[in-house]
């Protein structure tokens, strides 16, 4: 069965935390071992991070996330509303600088990145999938 | 109807001890390093550095391990002195994948075990 759990939230640390808390456990009920869903809660922490470090100027604004359950993967889709930039690439080797590193970890954790803008809305979406 | 399971999210969310071995400290980590997290164990090794001897951080007991703990953890290198150093042990699987993806034994010395990590500070020149 595909469901999707969508969730408001704020990027303070308290609130990030409990929403990769929030992925962790609702994938490892759905059946995804241990591992895998440790390497899922991080690339969305990171993301999470990342919306909160590069979206908002004083660290904290509104960020959608839906989880979906597909019969061969989770998708979790991050969005925030922060000034309207181009969606940077994700580096395919560790960058040696800071900046993309975060991007980097996240790949290397799942399946597959994608970052993309959407016209009808502010900020950047990211959508990270990791097969079952 | 069952509770929910007490191992997947343990009552103590974040916990450091330090313990002191003669010419070394040791910072003990438990639960989860993150941007929340990561400015206390940044404060231990601060503390421990400080001290002027070798340091070892236990990493066997987190569960989360991000970015803030891995720059926290490449900044203390940075801080060391010359007769100082600093490795890293304990590696649960997610820890074990961070320090592999983010090529941490190419800066710090990683070992699987706290034995490991002390003679590996101890044989530092």
């Amino acid at each position: 069965m595909v469901w999707t759990l969508s969730v408001n939230l704020e990027t303070d640390t308290d609130t990030l935390r409990a929403a990769r808390h929030m992925v962790y456990a609702t994938v490892k009920h759905e059946g995804l071992s241990e591992e895998k869903a440790r390497e899922l809660e991080l690339a969305t922490g990171e993301a999470l991070v990342n919306a909160r470090a590069h979206a908002y100027t004083n660290g904290t604004g509104p960020v959608t996330l839906d989880l979906t359950s597909q019969t061969e993967a989770f998708v979790v889709a991050i969005h925030n509303a922060g000034a309207p930039v181009s969606p940077p690439e994700v580096p395919v080797s560790l960058p040696a600088y800071p900046a993309g590193r975060g991007l980097y970890l996240i790949s290397a954790l799942v399946d597959d990145v994608k970052i993309t803008t959407d016209g009808k809305r502010q900020g950047l979406s990211i959508t990270i999938t990791k097969r079952r | 109807m069952s509770g929910p399971d007490p191992g997947v999210y343990p009552m103590v969310l974040f916990e450091i001890r330090t313990e002191d071995v003669h010419d070394a400290i040791l910072i003990h980590v438990h639960g989860e390093v993150d941007l929340a997290t990561a400015p206390t164990l940044q404060d231990a090794l601060r503390s421990a550095i400080q001290s002027g001897r070798h340091v070892v951080v236990n990493l066997a007991e987190v569960t989360y391990f991000d970015l803030s703990g891995f720059r926290v953890l490449v900044e203390a290198k940075d801080a060391l002195g010359e007769r100082q150093a600093l490795a890293v042990s304990g590696s649960t699987p997610l820890v074990h994948k961070v320090i592999d993806i983010m090529q941490l034994g190419t800066l710090l010395p990683v070992a699987h075990t706290l034995p490991e990590a002390l003679d590996l500070v101890r044989s530092h020149g």
